[in-house]
């Protein structure tokens, strides 16, 4: 039945919301996290989402759920700052910082946040209709 | 077609139909941040018509099941987006919020109908 399934695809898209507000929060506890070289740096974090396709249904299923395919790193640079008394400067006095962009975290979060919120809005309202369905013709 | 399906007329489908368009587009919703993801939606018109008798599978053999109505690929359209993300995603939330409240208000309409000929119905056969 198409209602159970909504559960279902709102549940998934809570848990991938979730991984996401998890990334966030990753990133901006490191956003201060030094390293002694830019391999070691810390990079943020990005959950990749990618559509479910149920194997049993192909194309003629309606409703697609969506799960984290994958969590990619930050690409840009990590930027160099010269600090010799770092104890985690290297032989040059130079540590390296986390690539975090506290403006580009907040706004995931936000946006994740929201997306989190229309899951809910969703299964709660198809709840409803199912519990609506079921008490149909009592009176 | 039994008496009783005539009876209730097109609502039951119409409220099956609803069901899955709610869940196409609680999918959309579930893949509002999905990179590449194309927003669905049912053709009302074109889904109720292939709900219809003559998309079922035959039923040839007492031990076949009876197909339940599904969508064909024709009746999944894809929404043309108002402002399409670099991504390529073309879910507006807003749009989908909006199209699901929709879908569900339609849905409940749908089952009233089918309340009131059902409770007619029941009407007829107590005699009241």
């Amino acid at each position: 039945m198409s209602l159970t399934n909504i559960l279902k695809l709102a549940g998934g898209a809570l848990n991938a919301q979730t991984v996401r507000l998890n990334t966030v929060a990753s990133n901006l506890a490191n956003i201060e996290t030094v390293a002694s070289s830019e391999a070691q740096a810390y990079r943020a974090k990005r959950p990749v989402f990618a559509t479910v396709l149920e194997q049993t249904a192909s194309e003629l299923q309606s409703g697609f759920g969506v799960n984290v395919l994958q969590i990619s790193e930050k690409t840009g640079v990590n930027a160099k700052v010269f600090d010799p008394n770092n104890p985690l400067a290297d032989p040059d006095g130079y540590i390296y910082r986390s690539n975090v962009n506290p403006l580009e975290e907040i706004t995931d979060m936000l946006d994740a946040s929201r997306a989190y919120e229309t899951g809910i809005t969703t299964a709660s309202t198809a709840r409803e209709l199912m519990m609506r369905t079921l008490d149909m013709n009592t009176k | 077609m039994s008496s009783i399906d005539k009876a209730l007329g097109v609502f039951p489908t119409a409220a099956a139909v609803q069901a899955r368009r709610l869940e196409v587009i609680a999918g959309n919703i579930a893949n509002a941040s999905t990179p590449n993801y194309r927003a669905r939606d049912v053709d009302f018109k074109r889904a109720l018509a292939d709900a219809g008798e003559d998309m079922r599978l035959a039923v040839t053999h007492i031990k076949h099941v009876e197909s339940s109505e599904q969508l064909t690929r024709e009746a999944l359209m894809f929404r043309v987006p108002l402002a399409p993300a670099r991504d390529g995603n073309t879910v507006e939330t807003h749009i989908e919020e909006a199209a699901y409240g929709d879908a569900a208000g339609r849905y409940l309409a749908a089952l009233r109908f089918t309340e009131g000929a059902l409770s007619g119905m029941r009407k007829a056969y107590r005699g009241d």
